[in-house]
């Protein structure tokens, strides 16, 4: 029959076959171990009762359970390094990290200079926050952003509104 | 103001990684880069985990509470919580993995497994199941690969 499937459309039956037997390769060069958990995903996205995050997250890890991804050679990705590469690569991701930085900067500086006024140690201004005197160090050193809850306890420690610790200009991205 | 000098040797004990099903996770979460970003600089905390922790069920990294998920006892997978609402989203935890010890790296890795929001008290069956399932892909893959 001259008719090939090209001149006739696409045969989705043709397509999924095509799909189906890419996805069963990979199926059946992996491990015993991972075809196993596929599977274990597998009936979390068929199961009608699973939420639809729930599935989502089962094809999620159905797709790196047969499609690796690698980075570099290597599973995963470097949370540091991606925060690097990131920025080198978007000018958007770039704005955002400066502002994230001028803010914490901002509040380094701030606690710094209302600590020196109250002439109040790292190791007292923990023990008011019910935090460990390394995370205050942590924070100061601007090491880590801080949490919202954790400005509002230092603010509290040192007797000023969150406002004057935290500045609140959030550039969109 | 006194200066302890404690903090000048803080350093990270730990690198932090993210696996692939983990971005899946925070793009569905989260629309806005800044929320992304965000949540990054959260879960990079991480990095100070201290050894000593390991022992205990719960405990604090940085500012943030982390705890072991019961379910998956002596897996070593926790759960530590952000207090902060991201994006309109509260409730948020992220999913971490400490991997076991390698001599060919210079320092031993925390894995993020996933990012959430949690709407109930306890993780459901079937979130366990995939997170026991994302831990076993990383120990297959990355840690067997550099034993």
């Amino acid at each position: 029959m001259a008719t090939t499937t090209r001149s006739r459309g696409i045969d989705p039956e043709l397509m999924t076959s095509r799909m189906f037997a890419q996805v069963f390769q990979a199926y059946v060069g992996c491990t015993e171990e991972t075809q196993r958990l596929i599977r274990d995903m597998v009936e979390i996205v068929n199961d009608p009762s699973a939420t639809e995050d729930e599935q989502l997250m089962a094809c999620s890890t159905i797709a790196e359970a047969l499609f690796p991804s690698r980075h570099g050679g290597h599973l995963g990705v470097d949370l540091e390094e991606a925060e690097r590469l990131d920025a080198e690569r978007s000018r958007e991701i770039r704005d955002v990290h400066a502002s994230m930085d001028r803010q914490e900067e901002h509040f380094a500086d701030r606690v710094i200079a209302l600590m020196r006024e109250r002439d109040m140690t790292q190791t007292q201004l923990a023990s008011a926050c019910e935090i460990g005197q390394p995370a205050v160090s942590n924070l100061l050193s601007r090491r880590s952003r801080p949490q919202r809850r954790t400005v509002e306890k230092i603010a509290k420690a040192l007797g000023v509104e969150a406002s004057e610790i935290w500045p609140e200009g959030d550039t969109p991205a | 103001m006194a200066t302890e000098g404690v903090g000048d040797s803080l350093s990270g004990n730990f690198f932090v990684r993210a696996f692939r099903p983990a971005f899946d996770d925070v793009h569905r979460l989260f629309d806005r880069t800044r929320d992304k970003i965000e949540v990054r600089r959260h879960a990079l905390k991480l990095r100070y985990w201290p050894e000593s922790l390991t022992a205990e069920a719960s405990g604090q990294v940085v500012d943030l509470d982390w705890s072991w998920i019961r379910s998956l006892e002596g897996l070593k997978v926790g759960e530590s919580r952000v207090h902060d609402t991201i994006g309109g989203q509260d409730n948020l935890r992220i999913i971490f993995f400490v991997g076991p010890p390698n001599d060919r790296l210079p320092m031993r890795c925390i894995w993020i497994l996933s990012v959430i929001q949690k709407s109930r008290q306890d993780f459901s069956a079937n979130q366990i199941r995939v997170f026991r399932a994302r831990r076993t892909l990383v120990c297959e893959r990355f840690h067997q690969e550099w034993s």
